[in-house]
């Protein structure tokens, strides 16, 4: 997909705050209020994982293990330790980060699926770890009992609280994203996505790139993850298993691949589709995958990229046509 | 005259498994001249241009550019060092505007990293803005800034093959490695690109062609490598190399 423009994309943040800012005025229902703050904080971790997966063309199965790393870990050191929460979060990142590059460097440097394979099984290793050691992350049934956020007096415990203080974070993750996508680091990691050879003859150090933007996808679910913890201060292993990996990587196709924004509609659309279907109750499962095959089949490219395509071709067209020519496609 | 060697191959092998792809292939590069490799189909002249730029290690052999032993270096280093090159089969990044091609090219003229990126400092801007300016004076040059924001992989093939050369260009090479750059071209697309590669020479980068096109490669070039079945056979100028009773064996076959 051709990019936006500087403009245009600072009018989309624009807009963007001013609906975050605007949306509590309209909604009043605490339920509402948790499913977008799910969808927030489902979003931060697509952003990363698309940075991965739809700009770099590197596909990761573990992400899991870095969201629930970090709920993990903040819980741990908060709850257990003490710690105070905000600095435990940005600890929290930079483990996983630290963890995140240790898997990845080896991973990366080989081509095709073993990034999916070596992710995949370090998610589940991950994930046997919380249930198996529960004197420190009360195994299966879960860590209760983490704080939650607090600016001096101010403490975030509520769903419209934390509506502001998740969907802060949300901006913050798409300006850096979009930040990254349109510079030269953005450009090289399209370019590994377009012929990983041609980058690296332009000077591009392949590896080191995949690395790093393995690292910060991992590190922004990280941050996520923390921030679901402190919201509704109870985890476990469930939330963080094998199915979420698949789901975060599905929003990132349904979205759209190689678009920050992408990762907010992916994000949403599937996080709203599946709290809606439990209208359908034993159909859930039939109708979200009709939903899924019917949007893949109709917007191979994501809604974002699809639609936007969908409107270029269009303006083209009418273009044509006012000089007398003829559309072909 | 005889200018100074930029690059020389020395004693260059490269098996694949049990098969010598190259075998023993000495040759020099003079400074601002076109040199060609030409030879039969298989000859070994795109395993040679991909050992140069790094693609993979020779087996045994060295390479040495500017007085610097690049054989062991990985691809982005040697890019760093001044050479670029263009691909047989096109890599133009498809996932990209035209612009944006040339702007990765541009990648060894700057240095800003992830940090500064994601968080859109001062000096990235700066630099985004001198990127994109030499990237449009790059795309004028080639005749491609009317198509500066269309999607790479909606170009014709033509100006796909001037895009992948262009964005060669952007890195500043002092030596540049164009693998074909005419094949799948017609006449009057042929003769544009001559002038092209005479118009880049003229800029004071140094050439290294690989193609069939005869015509193309005895008018253009300074001198000429001959290889056949990894080895080297011939070398000279145009007019050496056409008379060589070896090449013409080469080419032709034995009477």
């Amino acid at each position: 997909m051709a990019p936006f423009t500087r403009k245009k994309e600072t009018l989309f943040l624009i807009i963007f705050a001013l609906a975050i800012i605007l949306i509590p005025l309209f909604v009043k229902n605490k339920y509402h209020f948790m499913v977008m703050n799910i969808v927030g904080l489902n979003t931060i971790v697509v952003i990363g994982l698309n940075l991965l997966i739809g700009f770099t063309g590197q596909i990761s199965l573990g992400h899991a293990a870095f969201y629930g790393m970090g709920a993990y870990l903040s819980a741990i050191f908060t709850a257990t330790f003490g710690f105070p929460p905000w600095p435990t979060i940005v600890l929290a990142m930079i483990i996983t980060g630290m963890v995140a590059y240790f898997v990845g460097y080896p991973s990366l440097k080989l081509k095709g699926h073993y990034l999916v394979m070596a992710t995949l099984g370090f998610s589940i290793i991950v994930h046997i770890f919380m249930v198996e050691l529960d004197r420190i992350t009360g195994g299966p049934s879960g860590f209760p009992g983490i704080p939650h956020l607090s600016i001096g007096a101010f403490v975030f415990d509520n769903d419209f609280k934390n509506f502001y203080l998740i969907w802060t974070f949300v901006f913050f993750c798409i300006l850096v994203s979009v930040n990254l996508v349109n510079s030269r680091v953005g450009r090289a990691l399209k370019a590994i996505h377009g012929s990983e050879v041609a980058a690296n003859t332009l000077g591009i150090d392949t590896d080191k790139y995949k690395t790093k933007v393995f690292v910060l996808s991992a590190v922004f679910a990280s941050l996520a993850g923390s921030l679901y913890a402190h919201y509704i201060t109870f985890i476990s292993p469930r939330s963080f298993d094998f199915y979420y990996s698949i789901q975060a990587v599905t929003m990132v196709i349904v979205g759209g691949m190689g678009s920050v924004w992408g990762a907010f509609f992916g994000a949403g659309l599937l996080t709203v589709l599946s709290e809606f279907l439990h209208v359908a109750e034993k159909y859930n499962i039939i109708a979200y995958g009709a939903i899924l095959t019917l949007v893949l089949v109709f917007l191979p490219e994501g809604i974002v990229v699809g639609f936007y395509n969908f409107y270029r071709r269009r303006k083209i067209k009418s273009m044509i046509e006012k000089r007398g020519g003829e559309f072909r496609v | 005259m005889n200018s100074e060697i930029i690059l020389k191959a020395e004693g260059i092998r490269k098996y694949f498994g049990g098969v010598a792809a190259l075998n023993d292939v000495s040759f020099e590069v003079r400074r601002n001249e076109i040199t060609a490799i030409i030879g039969p189909n298989g000859a070994g002249k795109t395993t040679l241009i991909n050992l140069i730029t790094g693609i993979y290690p020779p087996t045994s052999g060295k390479i040495i550019f500017e007085g610097k032993t690049i054989s062991r270096l990985k691809p982005f280093h040697i890019a760093y060092q001044g050479i670029t090159r263009t691909f047989q089969n096109l890599q133009v990044f498809h996932n990209m505007t035209v612009l944006e091609n040339v702007m990765v090219g541009l990648h060894t003229q700057t240095e800003s990293e992830f940090l500064n990126c994601l968080l859109h400092l001062p000096k990235v801007k700066r630099e985004e803005r001198r990127v994109a300016e030499e990237g449009a004076s790059l795309l004028r040059f080639f005749h491609l800034e009317s198509k500066s924001d269309w999607l790479s992989s909606s170009l014709p093939y033509g100006e796909q093959k001037r895009l992948e050369i262009a964005r060669a260009l952007a890195g500043k090479p002092k030596l540049l490695l164009l693998d074909e750059p005419v094949a799948g071209l017609n006449i009057r697309e042929t003769e544009e690109m001559a002038e092209l590669i005479l118009k880049i020479k003229k800029m004071g980068i140094t050439i290294i062609l690989v193609e069939h096109d005869m015509n193309l490669v005895m008018g253009i070039s300074d001198k000429i490598t001959v290889l056949n079945y990894g080895q080297k056979i011939s070398g000279g100028t145009p007019e050496e190399v056409q008379k060589d009773p070896k090449v013409i064996q080469a080419y032709l076959g034995e009477e």
